[in-house]
């Protein structure tokens, strides 16, 4: 039997040199994801479609922004509540927290997807969209989907940082996920003023 | 054969009553203190026993173990935090 384990708590198990290098190849997976597709990561948990288009510049730039500023807090955190965490575990968590959303990215290039959603619009705009239209559910199932990945790139998040800073009080999880909430202001913040978007 | 720490009716901690030589079968009665050691579970004495063969590296016995470092370091700071908690309530009760 496949064993889930590592998946859900890879920081567990793996190195950090193992965690580093697929955090890497993954970040430039994701780049790669935005640049080819239209997609902008504006946020630290965000994925939306470019009305213009991707440069490979700014898709390099959104997921390095996003890890520079998820490192640099919960770096500063993660000392606060524990001197001996490390800049290499956190760097880690920034990088793998990263793959289900690159992955929930995917999700978005189905062209069924996009004729549904295109289908939306137009109902929409001649005014005789059905609440029970299959593109409705198409587009529900796949809203559900992307939640998941999203709420399972959170986990990681915290996940790896309590690994990181050995944290265990409920306290330090409450001011985690508010440094969460932060970091995802941050992000966009930073990405929407600083790459013209 | 492992060395009981816990008293298997009342889980209370088990103290050391009788010394036996095996040569001329000399018995010492007492009531002795188990060594912090000795009081540890298998699993943390081993881990004490690996750290220490390993010159006390973390990410060498981290390697053996399969886990990562965080996760041996965040091991061996809680066992380090029990076993504080024991020395000071051993020295508090003598």
């Amino acid at each position: 039997m496949f064993n889930w384990r590592p998946v859900f708590n890879p920081f567990e198990k793996y190195s950090e040199k193992q965690l580093l290098t697929a955090g890497i190849l993954f970040f430039i997976i994701g780049c790669a994801i935005g640049y080819f597709y239209n997609l902008t990561f504006d946020g630290a948990i965000d994925i939306h479609y470019l009305k213009g288009k991707q440069t490979l510049k700014n898709a390099f730039l959104e997921n390095a922004i996003i890890i520079f500023i998820v490192t640099s807090v919960l770096f500063i955190l993660g000392k606060a509540f524990n001197r001996k965490t490390r800049l290499i575990d956190i760097l880690n968590v920034a990088l793998i927290y990263r793959i289900p959303i690159y992955l929930a990215s995917l999700l978005t290039l189905f062209p069924f997807l996009q004729k549904a959603s295109e289908k939306i619009v137009n109902d929409l705009a001649e005014n005789k969209l059905k609440i029970d239209s299959p593109e409705i559910l198409l587009i529900s199932l796949a809203g559900i989907i992307l939640v998941v990945f999203i709420v399972f790139a959170i986990y990681l998040l915290v996940k790896g940082f309590k690994i990181a800073a050995n944290i265990k009080k409920w306290q330090h999880t409450v001011i985690l996920i508010i440094a969460l909430i932060i970091i995802e202001y941050l992000t966009l913040f930073t990405i929407h003023n600083f790459l013209n978007q | 054969m492992k060395l009981p720490i816990i008293c298997p009716s009342c889980e209370h901690p088990l103290k050391v009553s009788l010394l036996k030589c095996d040569h001329c079968n000399t018995e010492v009665n007492g009531n002795y203190e188990m060594p912090i050691y000795l009081k540890l579970t298998h699993e943390e004495q081993q881990f004490i026993l690996q750290f220490f063969l390993a010159s006390g590296s973390i990410k060498e016995i981290a390697k053996q173990a399969g886990t990562s470092y965080p996760t041996m370091r965040n091991y061996m700071d809680d066992l380090i935090e029990k076993i504080n908690k024991m020395k000071n309530e051993s020295s508090s009760n003598s």
